[in-house]
C-alpha cells in the first residue's frame, strides 16, 4: 500500500498545468497550517485503513519543495504513528528547480526523503520561459549536483515535450542533457492541452504553434532511444528507469494497488473503491480544522469496470501482462472476457505478437486509448 | 339572423412574424368565446397540443360568437391555416373552406413573398380579402407605404383596416368588416350531404378527428358517412364545434364548421381535401381540389445499432397514423444495412419526423442525405422514378433525367436584385419576370430545380439579402437536365449511402466539396483512409484522412485514474454514434455532408 500528500502550494502557475495547485498564499505560515491539517487527516484516517504496510510515500503538488524539511518531517511523523511504514520505503518528493539548497535538501533527508523528482521540464532557457517557468536549466543541473551531494542516491527528472515551436531535435536534445546528469529514473511526458490553463486557451484560438502529431511521434521515438542509450529503459508510457529504479509509487497506480491520499483533493484507492478529497485548499483546511472528513465524492468500481480498468493500467506497462495473470485474477481467460477483442488488436497490429503475454506494439502504445478502448464497458 | 346568413367563415394569412396568431388571440378574446382571464391558460394548452401533436394540427378552427351592436348574433368560423411552404397544399385547403380572408401585413414590413403567394391563393379560392395593416404600434410602421403597396397588387387600398392586434385597436372593426364583407355560405340544404376534411388528426380514443367544413347538407351525429376518395362507410361517433375546446353538438348544418370521429383508423383514411357524404344518399361528384399528399423529398433513415430495425418500422407507423404525408418503404443499403426509404413534404417535415423518432421513441438515426424524385429515362424506353440517387442504373444507358422544378417568388428590396439574380443563376435558375409593385421593391420568378433550393437556398437568401428578402415556390413540373451521379468512395469502396445526383458542369466543384468536407468530419483511423469522388468510375477529386499517430494521455496525476477512465469513456461513448463502413467509423454528420458541401 502507499501513501500519497498532495501539497497544493505553487509560487506560480505554469501555462500548462491544471494540477490541483494554488499560488501561496501571502500570510505567513500558510505552509504550516496545510501541514498540521494534512497530519490531522492522516491522524483521523479511519481504522480500516490500517491493513498493509505503507511501501512507498509520494509527496506530490504543487511544489512540495517550498514546505520546510519541519513540515515534510511533520507529516512523515503522522503516517509513521498511524501506519506502519515499511523499512526501506520509497519516499520520494517532488521538487522545482530553484527552491533547494544545501541545508534544506540536508534536512529532507533527514526526514527521511530518499528520492526526489525534480520538475526539469526542458534545458532550453528560451522553451522554459515559454512554458511559464521561473528557473533556469542551469538551475536543474546545479539541483542535481546538491542532491547528490546531500546524499539522495534516487533521482527522477521530468520532461515535457511535443512543446509549442519545439522540433523532435529540440526535444531530445533537452531529454540527452537530462540523461547527461546521470539520473535512475527520467518521466518523459507528451504536453497534454487542458482546457482551464493558458496553453489551452490559446490552442482553441489557434495560437499556440504546436508542432504536427507525426513529429511528436518522433520525439518521442527519439527520446526513447536516448534513454536506452543512457542504461534507462521504458517501463510505462512515459518513464524510463535503470534496472530496479522504476517508482514504486508509479507502479501501484499502473497495478491497481491501494494508496490513501491526504491534503486537498487527493485521491485514493482501497480495493476497488476510489475516493477523493475537496480540492480547494480552503474548504479542506475548514473540513479538517474540526476533525472532519475531507472526501468529497467516491466511486466503487463494478466488478466488470475493475477488470477492464485492470487490462487498461497494465497495458500502460512496458511488459503488458500475461494472460495466465489474468486468467488468475478474474477467473476466466480474457478472450472469454472479451471475445474477439485481442484477436482485432492483433490483427490491426496494434498488440504484440507473444505466446502467453499481453502487450502493445510500439504503435500500439502511441494508439494505446484504441486498445483500452474495447475492454472498458 | 338565421341559418347560413348568420354564417360567416373566414381566414387569417399573412407572412410569418406579421402577427396572425396575436390576431387570432384578439378575435377569441373580444369575442368573449374565452374571458380574457381564461385566455392565457386554454389558448396556451391548445398551443401545447399543437406542439405535442407536431406538424399534424396545421390547421384549427375556433367558432366565434359575435353579438353586433343591434344584437343580432353571428357565427364566425376562424380557421388558421398551416404556415410553411412546406404545407401549401393544406393551406388551399383551409382557404376552401371559408368565403374570405383577413389578409393581414405588418405595418412596417409590408406586403412580402408568403402574403403574395397566399394572396393569390385566396383569389384562386373566389376568397373575399379584407386587408388588415397590422403593427401600427410600431414606431416603423409606415401604413401609408403599405396602402400603396396593396394598390400594387390589385388590392382597394381604402378597404384595408388598420390594426394592432398587440394593443387590441382596429379588433372591432375588423369583426364588422368580417360581417359585413365576407359573404355567408350559400350551400344547398337540402341536397344530399357534402363536407370538405380540411385537417384531421389522430386521438388514441376516438380515432380520426376531422375537421370539415358543411358545403352542402348537414352532418349529423350516428348518422351513416361514406368518404368519397377511399370509398369507405363509417359511423360518426362524435360531433361537435371547437370553441376553442372541442363542445359537443348533434349535427353541423350547411355552412358549419366543426369536427367529427368515425372510429376511422388511420389519418391515411381520412385525408385532408376528401369530400364526406352520405352513406344512404350520397352525393354524386365530390367536391373539387382533392389530390393525395405527394412526398416531394426522400432520405433513407437506418437504425444507428441494426437491432433497432422493427421498433422503427413500428415508430414510423405509428407516427403515420398521423400525419398522412410521411410515405415509407424498406430500403437495403450497403453500407447502412437495413432501414426505410421515406417520403416528406419537405426538410422541416423531415426534420420533425427525425426528431420525433429520436426524442419519443429513443432511436438513434442515420438520415441520408435527402433527395428528389428524379425521373430516369433508359434506353430502350423504360422509365423510373427514382427516389435515391443510388437506384440509378447507369449501366442500362441513360437516354434522359428529368428533375421537379418549382417556381419560386422572391421579393426583396430593389437594391438586393443583383444578389437574389446571383443566387438563382447559381442554382441554375431560369428567370422568368420581374415586377416592382412599389418603387423600393422588386417581385422576382425564377424557375427552379427543387434539388437545388432544397437545402440552404432560403438561409442563402437571407443572408445575401441582410434578411429582407422572402420566398415562395409551387410546383413547376419536371424538365430534363443534363445530370450525373457522383460516387463516393472510402477506402476504394463505393458508399452507395453518399451518392448523389448533380448537374455535369458542377460534378468536379461539388466532388471536391464533398471530399473536403469527408475529411473533416470524419475521425483519423489507423490506416489513412482516401476518399474519392467519381462519375461513372472517373474519379474527379480525392483526399486523404490521414491515419492517427497518437491517441494515449501521458500522464495519471496523484493516482486520479477515475478522471482517465471517464475520458476513455467518454471517447467510447462518442464511437457508439458512429457507423462502420467497411474499416472505417463514419459519423452521421458525414452522410449530410453530401448536402452541407456549400457549407
Amino acid at each position: 500500500m502507499g501513501a500519497y500528500v498532495h501539497l497544493p502550494y505553487c509560487p506560480y502557475k505554469c501555462h500548462y498545468c491544471d494540477f490541483n495547485a494554488y499560488r501561496l498564499p501571502r500570510a505567513e505560515g500558510a505552509r504550516a497550517e496545510m501541514a498540521r491539517a494534512i497530519a490531522r487527516e492522516i491522524e483521523a484516517a479511519p481504522g480500516k485503513d490500517r491493513q498493509g504496510r505503507i511501501a512507498s510515500i509520494f509527496f506530490g503538488g504543487g511544489t512540495p519543495s517550498l514546505f520546510s524539511p519541519q513540515e515534510i518531517a511533520r507529516i512523515l511523523a503522522a503516517l509513521r504513528e498511524r501506519y506502519e511504514v515499511a523499512r526501506g520505503a520509497e519516499v520520494t518528493l517532488e521538487c522545482n528547480p530553484g527552491t533547494l539548497d544545501p541545508a534544506s535538501l540536508q534536512g529532507l533527508r533527514a526526514a527521511g526523503v530518499n528520492r526526489l523528482s525534480i520538475g526539469a521540464q526542458s534545458f532550453s532557457q528560451e522553451t522554459l520561459r515559454r512554458l511559464g517557468r521561473l528557473h533556469t536549466p542551469e538551475e536543474t543541473r546545479q539541483a542535481v549536483r546538491m542532491a547528490r551531494a546531500a546524499g539522495f542516491a534516487n533521482l527522477s527528472l521530468d520532461v515535457i515535450y511535443g512543446l509549442p515551436g519545439e522540433t523532435p531535435e529540440d526535444a531530445l536534445k533537452s531529454a540527452q542533457e537530462a540523461l547527461a546528469l546521470g539520473i535512475e529514473h527520467l518521466s518523459a511526458y507528451a504536453l497534454e492541452l487542458e482546457e482551464k490553463t493558458l496553453f489551452g486557451a490559446l490552442a482553441a484560438r489557434g495560437e499556440l504553434p504546436l508542432p504536427p502529431e507525426e513529429e511528436v511521434v518522433r520525439a518521442g521515438d527519439l527520446i526513447e532511444g536516448a534513454c536506452a542509450q543512457a542504461g534507462l529503459t521504458r517501463y510505462e508510457v512515459s518513464n524510463f528507469a535503470r534496472p530496479g529504479r522504476q517508482s514504486r509509487h508509479n507502479m501501484l497506480y499502473w497495478l491497481q494497488g491501494s494508496y490513501r491520499g491526504f491534503g486537498p483533493g487527493a485521491h485514493s484507492h482501497l480495493f476497488g473503491r476510489r475516493f477523493w478529497n475537496v480540492s480547494a485548499p480552503g474548504e479542506y483546511l475548514r473540513r479538517t480544522a474540526g476533525g472532519g472528513e475531507a472526501v468529497e465524492g467516491e466511486e466503487t468500481l463494478s466488478p466488470q469496470a475493475r477488470m477492464g480498468e485492470w487490462v487498461y493500467l497494465r497495458l500502460r506497462l512496458a511488459e503488458g501482462f500475461s494472460l495466465a495473470a489474468f486468467a488468475r485474477r478474474f477467473g476466466r481467460p480474457l478472450d472469454a472476457a472479451y471475445p474477439g477483442v485481442r484477436e482485432a488488436l492483433l490483427r490491426d497490429g496494434l498488440l504484440a505478437r507473444e505466446r502467453g503475454w499481453v502487450r502493445p506494439t510500439p504503435r500500439g502504445r502511441w494508439l494505446l486509448h484504441r486498445v483500452a478502448a474495447p475492454f472498458l464497458a | 339572423m338565421k341559418g347560413q346568413q348568420a354564417i360567416r367563415n373566414f381566414c387569417i394569412i399573412a407572412h410569418i412574424d406579421h402577427g396572425k396568431s396575436t390576431l387570432a388571440d384578439r378575435l377569441i378574446e373580444a369575442t368573449g368565446t374565452l374571458a380574457a382571464r381564461e385566455m392565457q391558460e386554454q389558448v396556451l394548452d391548445s398551443m401545447d397540443l399543437e406542439r405535442e401533436r407536431g406538424i399534424t394540427i396545421k390547421a384549427q378552427a375556433v367558432r366565434l360568437d359575435y353579438v353586433r351592436a343591434d344584437g343580432s348574433r353571428y357565427e364566425l368560423n376562424l380557421i388558421d391555416t398551416p404556415g410553411h411552404v412546406d404545407f401549401s397544399y393544406e393551406v388551399s385547403r383551409s382557404l376552401a373552406a371559408c368565403e374570405g380572408a383577413l389578409l393581414v401585413i405588418d405595418a412596417a414590413q409590408g406586403v412580402e413573398a408568403q402574403t403574395l403567394a397566399n394572396l393569390y391563393l385566396a383569389l384562386e379560392h373566389d376568397l373575399e380579402i379584407i386587408p388588415v395593416i397590422n403593427k401600427i404600434d410600431l414606431p416603423q410602421a409606415d401604413p401609408d407605404r403599405v396602402r400603396r403597396e396593396l394598390e400594387q397588387i390589385g388590392l382597394d387600398p381604402d378597404s384595408a383596416v388598420l390594426a394592432s392586434a398587440k394593443e387590441g385597436t382596429g379588433i372591432g372593426e375588423i369583426l364588422e368588416a368580417v360581417v359585413e364583407r365576407v359573404p355567408p355560405p350559400s350551400g344547398e340544404e337540402e341536397a344530399a350531404l357534402r363536407a370538405l376534411i380540411f385537417d384531421s388528426h389522430f386521438d388514441s380514443y376516438r380515432g380520426v378527428v376531422c375537421h370539415v367544413r358543411v358545403v352542402e347538407g348537414a352532418l349529423r351525429l350516428g348518422g351513416r358517412i361514406r368518404l368519397m376518395a377511399t370509398g369507405a362507410a363509417y359511423e360518426v361517433t362524435d360531433l361537435g364545434t371547437f370553441r376553442p375546446a372541442p363542445t359537443a353538438a348533434d349535427r353541423l348544418a350547411t355552412g358549419e364548421v366543426g369536427y367529427f370521429a368515425a372510429a376511422i383508423k388511420n389519418v391515411r383514411d381520412a385525408r385532408v381535401g376528401d369530400t364526406v357524404t352520405s352513406a344512404e344518399r350520397g352525393a354524386g361528384e365530390p367536391l373539387p381540389g382533392y389530390r393525395p399528399a405527394v412526398p416531394m423529398v426522400f432520405a433513407g433513415l437506418y437504425p444507428s445499432e441494426p437491432s433497432k430495425y422493427d421498433l422503427l418500422r413500428e415508430a414510423l407507423e405509428r407516427l403515420q397514423l398521423n400525419d398522412a404525408a410521411l410515405s415509407f418503404e424498406p430500403e437495403t443499403s450497403g453500407a447502412l444495412g437495413f432501414g426505410f426509404r421515406c417520403g416528406f413534404l419537405g426538410l422541416l417535415h423531415l426534420e420533425i419526423v427525425q426528431e420525433r423518432l429520436e426524442r419519443e421513441y429513443d432511436i438513434d438515426l442515420v438520415v441520408t442525405a435527402p433527395s428528389v424524385v428524379y425521373t430516369v429515362h433508359y434506353q430502350g424506353g423504360a422509365v423510373e422514378r427514382i427516389e435515391n440517387p443510388a437506384a440509378l442504373r447507369p449501366e442500362r444507358g441513360i437516354e434522359a433525367i428529368e428533375e421537379p422544378y418549382v417556381e419560386a417568388t422572391v421579393i426583396a428590396p430593389t437594391s438586393f436584385v443583383g444578389p437574389v439574380m446571383e443566387l438563382c443563376q447559381e442554382r441554375r435558375g431560369q428567370f422568368k419576370t420581374i415586377d416592382y409593385p412599389s418603387p423600393d421593391r422588386a417581385v422576382l420568378s425564377y424557375l427552379l430545380p427543387l434539388g437545388e433550393i432544397m437545402y440552404d437556398f432560403f438561409d442563402q437568401l437571407k443572408s445575401r439579402t441582410r434578411g429582407y428578402a422572402s420566398l415562395d415556390y409551387q410546383l413547376a413540373g419536371d424538365r430534363p437536365g443534363d445530370l450525373v451521379r457522383v460516387d463516393v468512395l472510402l477506402n476504394g469502396e463505393a458508399v452507395d449511402a453518399l451518392s448523389f445526383i448533380v448537374h455535369r458542369d458542377e460534378a468536379p466543384s461539388q466532388g471536391r466539396a464533398v471530399c473536403e468536407k469527408l475529411r473533416e468530419v470524419i475521425p483519423r483511423q489507423l490506416f489513412d483512409v482516401p476518399v474519392q469522388a467519381a462519375v461513372g468510375g472517373r474519379v474527379l477529386a480525392r483526399e486523404t484522412i490521414r491515419a492517427l499517430r497518437k491517441d494515449v494521455l501521458a500522464k495519471c496525476y496523484g493516482g486520479d485514474i477515475t478522471r482517465k477512465r471517464k475520458l476513455l469513456e467518454k471517447q467510447k461513448e462518442g464511437k457508439k454514434r458512429m457507423r462502420r463502413l467497411g474499416q472505417v467509423e463514419v459519423p452521421q454528420e458525414a452522410f449530410m455532408a453530401v448536402l452541407r458541401r456549400g457549407d
